[in-house]
């Protein structure tokens, strides 16, 4: 073993490690915000509004991340799409992870008592601006450490777009390690790599769920 | 694309039930070796001997900090030349997956353990039951019994990411699924939606299970 082709690929992990926060990023911002339009759905008064939001959550949830990223990259393009490995990374791991965020905020909003809501309605609220004003606010808070674990498990995650040939830091480590035939020090290096962006948020997580549950 | 023929003949739905024999095999395989490793690891964790305990705690802190994905490449690519012996991908595979839950399965055992009422234990030492004893007969049974919905909704995900071994070649669903649509006529979409109806048939079941259970025993 040659630990020396781990400082020689020190700036290629680290590029690999700021795609990875790039892709985990973007797929962050779009989960959330699909994650709160799918737990409205779910907690939607119209019963069919409410079974399309648990399509989509039970859909999302039950078939592999693996399988829904190949579809973009692998499917789409035999129906004329074709989009770039890193759209479909960012594509595939936000939906997938909207369907968790969805879940979490969902559990959030049944843990308003009833009671808010009903409030807001009687005092001439419709129910998107009572949602809007009074019970989304609240849940959010019940929210953060599911949020914040589903963060992490995000992160992770993001080391799928490796199969589609996106440089992140997995994908750099098996590449470096293909070509020096050192795959234990890249793999290490990889694995600190991730230790750098998880162990962070982790700790963060732990605190955020001692201050809020209660 | 009309015509499916290609895709449900019984040469390629028997090929890809195959594949999900594979996948299969290897979440059971994973989550009998994660059941009792992560026993054994929740335990460790809980130990009052300081190095056992930490040494417990690196790992599960240290497995659960790391993408499953490395860990089935360090296992297929690394682990052979550390350990001097070739593993095939199926092995490199199996080591991951039970590796990998091990870690997840010893968080769940360790809070199911801690939420065992403490009076129970106290009861079955002024019973003169021994260590081992209350463990075996009090604690574990109640505190499996807890953590059941928490175990099959791990073993879900680990359903899922077995997935993930098709990257080093093992012939799972999702990579018999490739091989097919890369022939002829080249027809992604039906084989993908075929692939994700098994993969949530198989979840969704094993989920309603859970919640069977999660009925049963609150």
């Amino acid at each position: 073993m040659d630990w020396s082709v781990l400082g020689e690929n020190a700036g290629a992990l680290a590029q690999g490690l700021l795609i990875t926060l790039e892709v985990s990023a973007l797929a962050l911002l779009l989960a959330l915000v699909l994650g709160v339009i799918v737990a409205t759905l779910r907690v939607a008064p119209s019963p069919v509004l409410r079974r399309i939001g648990t399509a989509y959550v039970e859909f999302l949830r039950n078939i592999p991340l693996l399988v829904q990223l190949f579809f973009l990259f692998f499917a789409l393009p035999s129906i004329g799409i074709r989009l770039d490995a890193f759209v479909c990374g960012v594509l595939a791991l936000g939906v997938y992870t909207s369907a968790f965020v969805a879940e979490a905020i969902r559990s959030g909003i049944a843990a308003v008592p009833n009671g808010q809501l009903e409030a807001g309605l009687s005092s001439g609220m419709g129910y998107a601006t009572a949602m809007r004003l009074i019970v989304l606010p609240q849940a959010i808070a019940k929210t953060i450490p599911p949020l914040g674990n589903t963060t992490l498990n995000l992160i992770k995650n993001s080391s799928l777009v490796s199969t589609v040939s996106v440089l992140d830091i997995l994908g750099t480590a098996n590449l470096l390690g293909a070509r020096s035939f050192q795959y234990v020090p890249m793999f290490v290096g990889a694995a600190i790599c991730y230790l750098i962006l998880t162990l962070p948020t982790a700790f963060a997580v732990n605190l955020l769920e001692k201050r809020y549950a209660r | 694309m009309t015509d499916l023929g290609w895709l449900f003949n019984r040469g390629t739905l028997t090929f890809l039930a195959g594949g999900l024999g594979v996948t299969l095999e290897l979440a059971a395989i994973a989550i009998a070796v994660s059941f009792v490793a992560g026993i054994v690891l929740a335990l460790g964790r809980l130990s009052r001997f300081r190095p056992l305990s930490v040494a417990a705690t690196i790992y599960i802190e240290g497995m659960r900090a790391l993408p499953v994905l490395l860990v089935i490449f360090f296992s297929y690519f690394a682990l052979p030349r550390i350990i001097g012996v070739k593993l095939d991908p199926f092995a490199a595979g199996a080591i991951a997956m039970s590796a990998f839950t091990a870690a997840l399965v010893a968080e769940i055992v360790r809070a199911g353990i801690l939420a065992v009422p403490k009076g129970l234990v106290e009861a079955a030492q002024s019973q003169g039951l021994s260590a081992a004893q209350i463990l075996r007969i009090v604690t574990l049974p109640i505190a499996v019994r807890q953590m059941m919905p928490a175990l099959v909704a791990q073993f879900v995900t680990l359903l899922k990411d077995t997935s993930l071994t098709a990257v080093i070649g093992i012939l799972e669903l999702t990579r018999r699924g490739q091989i097919v649509f890369a022939q002829p006529p080249f027809q992604p979409i039906p084989v993908f939606a075929l692939i994700a109806l098994v993969y949530f048939t198989a979840n969704f079941g094993l989920a309603q299970i859970g919640r069977r259970l999660e009925a049963r025993t609150l």
